[in-house]
């Protein structure tokens, strides 16, 4: 059971936004889906809710056919950055509608999460802030109950306080459910306690899809003087290297070498600085 | 199928705006009344019996005709972006807006057909205008209820056409990217322009127009005929528009 992309392609003109993309989310688990501005996350997740059609490709939500189809589409609630209620509802009113739609969504726990936030329910939608706005839908999206949500930047203006406690909230969800969640977001290191999985994008190609645990693991950073670290990387598979000064500090695809590194400074790398050293390594940043 | 949530929706706020056009209508009425029952003159007679000169008020025909081009313009992308919103694919959704706008039709007729009828009961002397009464009955307005009745379904039949010729506006215009805005809100009115320019300078083209036309304006059947293909042809293109098209938040 899973949402499944099977070579999936999306042009807009001459810009290839997916191009032949076969991805997999299921099992439960929160993926992360990460990539730079213009990688290609939000035409994925919007072809997999219908809200374009790709080109080519196949898109299956649980084994059928996701375009068009009522049984399948209802499996997968996606938090968007775009408000796609009509500006005149009230924010109580869009959570009755969601209700109607989704007979799982779970009123009294949305209005559990509204009181958290402070949102103001009898408000219009159209009046929130760009930050209530985001609250706005990601209780939506928390309360909806359905196998698979998405989250497209669902901390979008929110303040520290509040995006700390949607992810408490996110992380009680996934531990009591077995919903698998696709968080979008440009906030790495805030998210990655909660991504098991990763799936790196960069210019409508998957380039990474593995355990976020075993990304991160897969590489190390390397760094002491300039010379050293370069003999150091010799037939490495070097991602990224910084300078500064007589220093430099690269990072390193592989299973560090401790013996061949003497007199330099190992260190692992967490999800966030593996995505920009991938990045970096990806757009012959050295 | 997620057809009842989208339609239940709809309805609701269709039915709310259709209390708020009758509300309206019914009031214009009251005062039209009253404002001729106090400056203009009710119906007077020649001693005779014979009535000289009737005054009439109001047409409902046309005003609900506009109210359904206009619903079905608002609503159709509002529809697409809340089902799709909520798990619903875009065949169900255009269904729902489609049943709903029918259903609305169907009401709002009968309730201007049953305030027209209940008005003539009344007999105050003043009228309610029936277009198609001055098109197919040669008089202002009807007082007998099958013709009545006849002129409503007429009214039905071009209410449901105009409300899908709304649709069809709204999603072609959704659909375009700015220059085929453009292209074709200026397309519109040279077409119309040189529609008429060979109207008038082809005389075969004048002449088929004319039968047609006679023909549209022989029974009030032949119109609601032609509504009703014209309705069914603009939800076809419509339903067609909406298949590929990318389901976009409104802008402000």
């Amino acid at each position: 059971m899973a949402i499944e992309l099977k070579n999936v392609t999306k042009t807009y003109g001459a810009t290839r936004a997916l191009d032949n993309v076969s991805v997999s989310f299921g099992g439960g688990m929160v993926y992360g889906l990460l990539g730079a501005n213009g990688a290609g996350k939000t035409t994925m997740m919007n072809a997999i809710t219908n809200r374009i059609w790709s080109d080519s490709g196949e898109i299956l939500i649980d084994g059928e056919r996701a375009p068009g189809n009522d049984r399948a589409l209802g499996k997968v609630y996606m938090m968007a950055e775009a408000n796609l209620f009509p500006d005149s509802m009230k924010v109580d009113g869009a959570l009755k509608l969601t209700r109607s739609f989704y007979p799982s969504f779970d009123m009294d726990y949305a209005m559990s999460v509204a009181e958290k936030f402070a949102l103001p329910v009898k408000k219009k939608v159209k009046a929130l802030s760009t930050g209530y706005a985001s609250i706005f839908r990601l209780t939506l999206a928390l309360a909806v109950n359905c196998p698979y949500i998405i989250f497209d930047e669902p901390v979008l203006g929110l303040d520290a306080q509040h995006r700390d406690l949607f992810y408490r909230l996110l992380m009680e969800k996934c531990a009591e459910s077995e919903q698998t969640v696709i968080l979008s977001t440009h906030l790495i290191q805030e998210a990655a306690k909660l991504i098991g999985h990763a799936v790196i994008i960069r210019e409508g190609k998957i380039i990474r899809d593995a355990d976020a645990e075993e990304l991160a693991g897969a590489a190390y950073q390397v760094s002491g003087p300039a010379a050293l670290v370069d003999n150091y990387l010799s037939g490495l598979h070097v991602l990224s290297v910084n300078s500064l000064g007589g220093l430099k500090t690269a990072c390193v695809e592989g299973v560090p070498d401790e013996a061949a590194a003497a007199g330099l400074e190992i260190s692992g790398m967490d999800l966030q600085d593996y995505f920009i050293g991938v990045m970096n390594e990806q757009e012959g940043v050295k | 199928m997620r057809f009842l949530p989208v339609f239940r929706y709809r309805f609701r706020d269709s039915m709310y705006s259709t209390g708020v056009v009758i509300l309206v209508m019914v009031v214009l009425t009251a005062l039209c009344y009253f404002g001729i029952a106090t400056f203009g003159e009710i119906p007077r007679t020649d001693g005779s019996g014979e009535v000289i000169m009737e005054s009439t008020t109001m047409n409902f025909g046309m005003p609900v005709a506009i109210f359904m081009f206009v619903l079905a313009i608002v609503t159709i992308r509002e529809d697409m972006r809340l089902g799709i919103q909520n798990g619903a694919g875009r065949g169900t959704v255009f269904l729902a807006n489609t049943a709903c706008m029918l259903v609305t039709s169907v009401a709002i007729n009968l309730a201007f057909f049953l305030l027209t009828a209940l008005w003539n009961q009344l007999d105050t002397g003043v009228y309610i205008v029936d277009v198609f009464g001055a098109l197919y009955y040669n008089q202002p307005f009807l007082a007998s209820l099958g013709e009545l009745a006849v002129s409503s379904t007429a009214l039905l039949a071009l209410s449901i056409f105009l409300a899908a010729l709304g649709c069809f506006t709204s999603l072609m215009y959704w659909r375009l990217n700015k220059l085929g805005k453009w292209v074709v809100s200026i397309g519109i009115g040279a077409v119309a322009i040189l529609f008429t320019s060979v109207v008038i300078r082809f005389r075969p083209v004048a002449l088929a127009l004319g039968r047609f036309l006679d023909w549209l304006l022989a029974t009030p059947w032949n119109l609601a005929l032609a509504s009703a293909v014209l309705a069914v042809a603009f939800y076809v293109f419509a339903r067609l528009l909406v298949r590929r098209n990318a389901i976009t938040a409104a802008t402000v």
